[in-house]
Order: C-alpha cells, then structure tokens, then sequence
C-alpha cells in the first residue's frame, strides 16, 4: 500500500471517535436540558427559543453543530459505506451512558443489541475507508477569498 | 400515518447522507481540522450546494422523527428507521461507486439488527 494508506486510517480513526463522542454527548447533553425545560410540542417557535436559554441545551447544541462538522469532514475522504456502520457506535456509547451515570436498566436483548453492533463496526472499521478514486486535483486548499 | 413518517424518515437520512457525502468528495479532502482553520471550511461549506441541500434533507429527516415519536413509541420507530443501514449502502454503491464489499454487506447488516434489537 502506499504511505499515504497508513496516515488515512490513522486520520479516520481519530475523527471517527469525534464524530461517536460529539454525537453522544451533544444528544445526552440536549435530552438533559430538555428535561429540565419540560414538554415543548409546539407549532410556535417561541417555546423553543426559551429552550435555548438553558445551559445543556446551548451545549448540546453546540456539540451537535460539532459533530456535523467532524462527520462532513470524515466523509471528505471516507466512503459513506464506512462511516454509517462505524459511527453506529455512537448507539453503544449512549447505551452504556445511560446505564452509568442515568442508572437505565439494560435488558437482555439490548446487550444483544450492542454487540452486535459492535461486531459489525469492527468487520467494516477493517476494510479501507476509501474506495472511491480521488480527484486529480485537491481543491481543499484553493479560495482563499 | 406511522409508515409515512417513517419513510420521510428514511428517505431524508439517505438523501441527506448522499448529497453529504458526494458534496464533501467533490470538497476535496479535509486536512486541517485546526479551530483556526474552521471559519473558512464553514464558508466553503455553506457554498456547496450538494452539503446544504444534505443538511436540509437531514433537518426533513430529523423532525419527521420528532413527529413520529410523538405518536409511536421508540420501540417502533428505531427499528423501523435501521432499515436505512441497508438501503443506504445499496445507493452508495450503486449512486456514489463506492466498493461495497462482503465485509461491508455484513457489517451494515449486522448493525442494522444490533440497532433493531436496541430499542426492543
């Protein structure tokens, strides 16, 4: 393989782990504020423009802002068919979360559940994240106006 | 009612997901993810047609959720939306050419039933 291979899986294994941890604790931080704000179903933004005053919420926004951010740049290089089934991490992290710190119980078929995803993040985390040819020319560094 | 919101669900995830993904490949690599260099990719970003048409489609997706569950309980709507594991890597191969192979099949189907099997 070519040098550039190796730094490739170095680079998306590192955003890959933001995009999981950015995901999980922007929603852990958002249902935490929202729980604090109480029921918002509504058809008027008002409601939900006092949400954004509570402190989890701002952060869970901003985390989440964050993870779109990491996943736009992750998918820059990786294929799509990678990303999706790595980052369904993101569901175990959430799971054990809530059991630590929120004391959820977790049942039987839920363990299940994420072992078999973490099975299936490890076989496609093995393949290349690209498939995909690169373009001859990068345009990442060019416009700079 | 439920099934269409779950196939607006659906249907925004891998839209959003494949406009996202084809408009970063046409962006070009990524190489520095330094907080200085963040304002100009955002710049970039909110120029590329294909990466704002995908945040729009997710932001469909995302509210079509709410909706859904605020009349179906989670346990019909995760597994319900994991099928978007599958049809998501069916259209990368065949619309954004990415080599899907066998391991790749098995993963994303693997996943797909852990994420069923979650909510259940």
């Amino acid at each position: 393989m070519v040098p550039h291979a190796h730094e490739i899986r170095r680079k998306t294994r590192i955003l890959t782990a933001a995009v999981i941890v950015t995901n999980v604790m922007g929603n852990f931080c958002l249902s935490i504020g929202m729980k604090q704000v109480g029921e918002t179903v509504s058809v008027s933004p008002l409601p939900y423009l006092h949400a954004l005053l509570n402190p989890f919420v701002i952060g869970g926004v901003c985390l989440l802002m964050l993870w779109l951010i990491t996943n736009l740049s992750l998918l820059s290089w990786a294929d799509l068919s990678y990303v999706l089934p790595v980052t369904a991490t993101a569901y175990v992290i959430a799971a054990i979360l809530g059991r630590v710190v929120l004391d959820e119980h977790v049942t039987a078929t839920r363990w299940a559940g994420i072992l078999l995803i973490m099975a299936g993040a490890a076989i496609v985390g093995r393949t290349m994240p690209r498939t995909t040819p690169e373009h001859e020319q990068d345009f990442s560094e060019e416009d700079e106006r | 009612m439920r099934w269409a919101l779950v196939a607006v669900i659906v249907v925004g995830n891998a839209t959003g997901d494949l406009l996202n993904t084809a408009g970063m490949k046409k962006h070009g690599e990524v190489r520095r993810l330094h907080p200085r260099a963040l304002p100009r990719l955002l710049k970039r970003l909110v120029r590329n047609a294909y990466v704002v048409g995908g945040v729009v489609a997710m932001a469909v997706s995302f509210f079509a959720l709410l909706s859904l569950l605020s009349v179906a309980p989670l346990s019909f709507a995760v597994p319900a939306t994991a099928s978007s594991y599958m049809l998501e890597t069916i259209l990368a191969k065949y619309l954004l050419g990415e080599k899907v192979t066998w391991q790749r099949w098995l993963g994303a189907s693997v996943v797909a039933c852990g994420v069923a099997l979650l909510a259940l």
